[in-house]
């Protein structure tokens, strides 16, 4: 499933969080927003996932403009990871994938098959009876990618999946979406990991897209600059031999103190 | 300090205690219309109960007869629609308004109800509807209120409605003391009684209302049971899980306040079943509604049963207020389970 955002822009008490911002998610790709604080990221997400309403231009799954189609309808193509997780209000883990058959109509028996499938798919399956308010911040996130995956949508948006993760967390979780491969859209904060893993990335700066294209495309230290405020300077990994960013402060370094 | 690691009443556990809460409803009606001011052979309720079901003579004393089918039988029965129906909408509010300390009552619709009730009894029948009826529309007039008051921008969040329905009870139960106030000495014994909840003085008649509305109401919520689930998690969520938050929090409040409605219409204010009951089950089974709702149904019927038959055992021939039997079980039970949570930690 292709998703498109077509000259979307989104209005919050008057005033304008992003403007006529065009987005394309081809099939099967993972395609990541990163951009400052504020940029508009999550707006732009919430438009997708149907919390806000665009005041100009449309979103598109297949072509099909999403307000032609009711929520429950939606909400069987598009399944969703937010950032905060809440503490699930005492479910067990397994109830909360549950929750992700709520747009279906499938016989119980159906339901719990598909349920213990995502839960296996994450590796949750030795928690499933666990509370997910006393799992760990990298466990509660991939119960939640389970719920999504039995939620069947054929889009996944994910608005900062890995905050507050540790950084072996991260990582885990991002194989484990890459390796999904079903059309994605991501707004990621760390711009190394969304090198690493997105096929594609927009830059979001002041509710516009700054840049789009493949990685190595988009993420060059003068444009960072410009974007994010900082000095940021392009190597090699020395674990992987891809490309690395590292980042200074703009002004002021502290190097010329001594 | 670690909670528990999952439901107490998980797996197979959670069919045995409804079962058994089914079996001591039965149980409970009986032994509430065996006993009171005059003890009656329980053999004798199953006799009557049975011979009034199947339209034959029961071949029992025609004054127990009365007591048993004509008095004591509706009002159980009446006990246990009650305390179905106050559980049932307490456990959907405290979704709706995602808060544990709601209660059908947060929204105003008791107040509302009071009100009318007793503007009713003090300044004498509104239009011919009775105390029942002005209760009703009393009930159904202070949720319109309050959807109206809770609203912004068109959408309805969970907390403004809770503010909503604490601010206009207040100015309702003042509205309340006010006419108490100024009522006249013999008026005012009923008055306190309906204020409290009470399901004595019942008879058939007056059933067929709260029985419908129950029935059909709670059969409603236990087919939302997962649509209630999402709701628990949150707007967005609930919403990206396909849930249309807006219309459904809309309909999930007409209906428990009819719910409510229907109830203190003939039983008053009765208190505390529908905060005690839910947080009870759900201790038990966590806080999936497709689990939870039968047996909150189930309990607060059971609770409510018993409570009435201890209103009327405990100190005769004085009938205890059911809100003061309520709230003297459930406060205290409602603590004990609190601790004994903390125990497992």
């Amino acid at each position: 499933m292709r998703i498109v955002l077509d000259g979307v822009t989104v209005t919050v008490d008057e005033t304008p969080i992003v403007s006529g911002v065009d987005i394309e998610v081809p099939p099967g790709l993972l395609v990541g927003l990163v951009g400052p604080n504020g940029s508009g990221k999550s707006t732009l997400l919430r438009a997708v996932y149907r919390a806000l309403r665009p005041t100009a231009g449309a979103v598109r799954l297949d072509g099909a403009d999403l307000r032609t189609l009711s929520v429950r309808e939606s909400a069987r193509r598009t399944a969703v990871v937010a950032q905060h997780s809440g503490d699930g209000f005492d479910f067990t883990a397994l109830e909360i994938v549950a929750t992700g058959r709520t747009p279906h109509r499938a016989a119980p028996a159906e339901d719990r098959r598909i349920v213990a499938e995502a839960l296996e798919r994450v590796g949750m399956t030795a928690q499933a009876g666990r509370l997910f308010s006393t799992l760990s911040g990298g466990e509660r996130q991939r119960v939640l990618l389970a719920r999504a995956l039995a939620q069947q949508g054929r889009v996944l948006v994910l608005d900062e999946p890995t905050n507050h993760l540790d950084i072996g967390a991260q990582l885990d979780l991002l194989e484990l979406v890459r390796d999904l491969r079903v059309t994605t859209l991501a707004a990621l904060h760390d711009l190394n990991l969304a090198a690493a893993y997105c096929d594609l990335l927009h830059v979001v700066h002041q509710g516009r897209i700054a840049a789009s294209g493949p990685p190595a495309d988009v993420l060059q230290p003068d444009f960072l600059a410009e974007v994010f405020g900082v000095r940021a300077h392009l190597g090699s990994h020395p674990l992987t031999g891809r490309s690395h960013l590292s980042f200074a402060p703009l002004k002021n370094t502290g190097e010329t103190l001594t | 300090m670690s909670t528990p690691l999952t439901h107490l009443l998980s797996g197979r556990r959670y069919p045995l205690a409804l079962a058994a809460v089914a079996v001591a409803l039965p149980l409970g009606l009986v032994a509430a219309v065996a006993l009171g001011a005059v003890d009656l052979p329980a053999a004798d309720v199953w006799q009557v109960i049975a011979a009034h079901l199947t339209n034959r003579e029961s071949g029992v004393d025609a004054i127990d007869d009365e007591i048993i089918w004509g008095s004591r039988a509706p009002r159980a029965v009446l006990a246990i629609v009650a305390g179905a129906g106050l559980a049932v909408a307490g456990a959907v509010l405290q979704a709706v308004v995602r808060n544990p300390l709601a209660d059908p009552y947060v929204l105003g619709v008791t107040s509302g109800a009071s009100l009318a009730a007793v503007a009713a009894i003090t300044l004498g029948g509104l239009a011919g509807i009775g105390v029942a009826g002005a209760a009703f529309a009393g009930a159904c007039a202070s949720l319109a209120l309050v959807l109206l008051l809770g609203r912004r921008h068109g959408t309805l969040t969970a907390t403004r409605l809770v503010l909503a329905g604490v601010a206009l009870s207040y100015l309702l139960q003042g509205a309340t003391s006010f006419l108490q106030l100024r009522a006249r000495p013999d008026e005012l014994s009923g008055l306190l009684f309906w204020l409290l909840g009470s399901v004595s003085g019942v008879g058939w008649g007056d059933l067929a209302v709260p029985c419908a509305v129950v029935a059909c109401g709670t059969a409603w919520l236990l087919a939302r049971g997962r649509r209630l689930n999402a709701l628990l998690l949150g707007d967005e969520t609930a919403l990206t899980l396909g849930v249309p938050v807006h219309r459904f929090r809309l309909e999930l409040l007409a209906v428990t306040a009819l719910l409510t409605g229907a109830v203190i219409a003939v039983a008053g204010g009765v208190g505390f079943v529908g905060l005690v009951v839910p947080h009870a089950v759900r201790l038990l089974t966590g806080p999936d509604h497709r689990r939870t709702l039968p047996l909150v149904a189930l309990t607060g019927g059971l609770f409510l049963l018993l409570a009435d038959l201890a209103a009327r055992t405990l100190m005769p021939p004085l009938e205890l207020p059911l809100g003061v039997l309520t709230a003297a079980i459930g406060a205290p039970f409602f603590l004990w389970l609190l601790r004994r949570e903390s125990a497992v930690l």
